[in-house]
């Protein structure tokens, strides 16, 4: 398996290169057919074969979940609850700590990829994220981590931190979209006595276990399921210090300005009108508009505008870029062709609309990504 | 970043880190990564951005294509394949997301937000016929999207 050599130092380099790359990958609109290009959306897969509607790889028909997938993925004793009895869950990144965790990655349920992290918290914002050991599947022992691990980790703290790992949004979301069960059976998690809390979609986009702190009411683990409830993630913290000697800590911040988007100050910098969805998945709300600063570090002439949506347990991006040397507008087309691929367990969908390039990207079933998409095109 | 801003000793593990890149010529740049980091000076990406900027086009235009034996051989940091180093830039990229999207944690006392409501199977085909999907490789996707992907995942930027 390939790893990312995210060398902080070559990433100027990285912003530079990406320009050219990222232009040429771009299938312009329209031209994603066969012999004789479609008037009617569809599916082109690798023998041009066209299956029509939403039959997408990955999807799941939405609908309440029901029989033995959802057992198998609960605890044998775990009993349904009233979503209003899940506590208010408390996350260590809020508190002063230095927590010690193993994040493992599964496909179809055999580990893949794992990490030993540290992660210090000052409770007043600041964190830092760092690996300790890793493991994947061309070398199942837990190894030290890499130079290039090591800073892949810098860049990516944060992010990792506020995205990858799971935070509830508000509880009408999570209350509205996902059925809750509890485990009766106690939990040990860093020697703290636990209790298990099992979300699962209502619309069948996945689930989640939340393993808390009974004192303290701290997320001390979790586990993460893909919409056909095969577990994709999971974490367990090992050792928590609430009194850390944070003195040399170097803080993971953000490097560069972004702003709540605003219509009025923002369109013209981004170089377009953002398109809003008039698909959004059941059960999501917008979370927030921002626009991000592209600025010469990053190498991208536009800055970007990102919507982020949530469910009340996971997240979903729609990002718009102004494409390189493109004209907003220019061309009409009145199908569009995008690329769906799934990289690291995430789908993304790609493509470019008058000009601008889009991703999508979640743990949702393709078929809901690339039915946003195609809400997209006006 | 100030010249007389008085620098504290780096962390242990990451000055181990460093020692592990060996020639690699990059420990300045990072170190100042680092400091700027510490400081939480916004501006600070830019000035690196001007610092190094020369240095990257120059070697850009110069070198092509490398790979990393290439790059370990030649003992500088800034020769990757481009391929590679392209999903890079979104790692910067994201790096800016990550303290950018989620600062303020979701209102969980604010007023109810709205849900989207299913639609109705005819309008979500509606949608779907408007475009064509192409499933393709990973490699086929941007570098942007790749590491965007990689980025909520598992780290990796691998088809699964």
């Amino acid at each position: 398996m390939r790893r990312c050599l995210v060398l902080l130092a070559a990433l100027p380099l990285a912003a530079f290169a990406a320009c050219g790359e990222a232009a040429d990958d771009v299938v312009p609109a329209g031209t994603g057919g066969t012999a004789s290009d479609p008037v009617e959306g569809g599916r082109e897969s690798g023998g041009g074969t066209y299956l029509w509607g939403g039959n997408s790889s990955g999807g799941a028909a939405p609908g309440p979940i029901q029989g033995p997938r959802l057992k198998e993925s609960l605890p044998p004793a775990a009993e349904q609850v009233a979503p209003e009895a899940v506590p208010e869950i408390r996350y260590l990144e809020d508190l002063r700590v230095r927590a010690e965790r193993e994040v493992l990655f599964y496909e179809h349920g055999v580990v893949d990829t794992g990490f030993q992290e540290v992660l210090w918290a000052d409770g007043e914002g600041r964190f830092r994220l760092e690996a300790l050991e890793s493991l994947d599947d061309d070398d199942p022992q837990w190894d030290p981590v890499s130079p290039e691990l090591q800073m892949e980790y810098e860049v990516r703290g944060g992010f990792l931190l506020r995205f990858r790992d799971p935070h509830l949004g508000h509880p009408h979301a999570y209350t509205t979209n996902y059925d809750w069960y509890r485990d009766p059976q106690p939990h040990q998690v860093a020697g703290r006595a636990c209790t298990l809390w099992a979300g699962r979609s209502r619309h069948a986009f996945g689930g989640v276990d939340l393993i808390v702190d009974d004192a303290s009411g701290l997320l001390l683990g979790w586990s993460l399921y893909d919409p056909g409830l095969v577990e994709r993630a999971s974490c367990r913290v090992k050792s928590v210090d609430l009194d850390p000697d944070l003195k040399g800590i170097v803080w993971q911040q953000r490097a560069v300005a972004s702003e709540e988007y605003d219509p009025q100050l923002h369109q013209q910098r981004v170089g377009f009108t953002p398109i809003e969805p008039l698909y959004v998945p059941p059960g999501f709300y917008e979370k927030s508009q921002e626009v991000l600063a592209s600025g010469p570090l990053l190498g991208v002439p536009h800055d970007l505008h990102v919507r982020v949506y949530h469910d009340g347990v996971q997240s979903l991006f729609v990002v718009e870029q102004r494409a390189a040397g493109a004209v907003p507008g220019a061309t009409e087309e009145p199908v569009t062709t995008v690329r769906h691929s799934r990289v690291a367990g995430i789908e993304m969908v790609e493509g470019r609309i008058d000009g601008v390039e889009i991703w999508i990207a979640g743990t949702l079933p393709a078929v809901e990504l690339e039915t946003i998409f195609g809400s997209l095109v006006r | 970043m100030t010249e007389s801003e008085p620098l504290e000793e780096l962390p242990e593990p990451l000055q181990e880190t460093l020692r592990g890149l060996g020639g690699v010529r990059a420990p300045r740049e990072l170190r100042d990564r680092v400091e700027m980091a510490r400081l939480g000076e916004v501006s600070a990406p830019e000035e690196l951005w001007q610092r190094v900027a020369p240095v990257v086009h120059e070697e850009a235009a110069r070198r092509r294509v490398h790979t990393a034996a290439e790059a370990a051989k030649a003992g500088r940091l800034l020769s990757f394949p481009l391929r590679r180093v392209a999903a890079l830039a979104a790692g910067l990229a994201l790096l800016v997301t990550a303290g950018v999207l989620l600062q303020p944690r979701d209102q969980r006392r604010g007023a109810p937000p709205a849900l989207a409501a299913a639609l109705p199977v005819a309008e979500r085909e509606a949608f779907l016929k408007r475009i064509v999907v192409r499933d393709v490789e990973v490699e086929d996707l941007s570098a942007g999207a790749r590491e965007f992907a990689a980025m909520l995942g598992d780290g990796e930027e691998d088809d699964d």
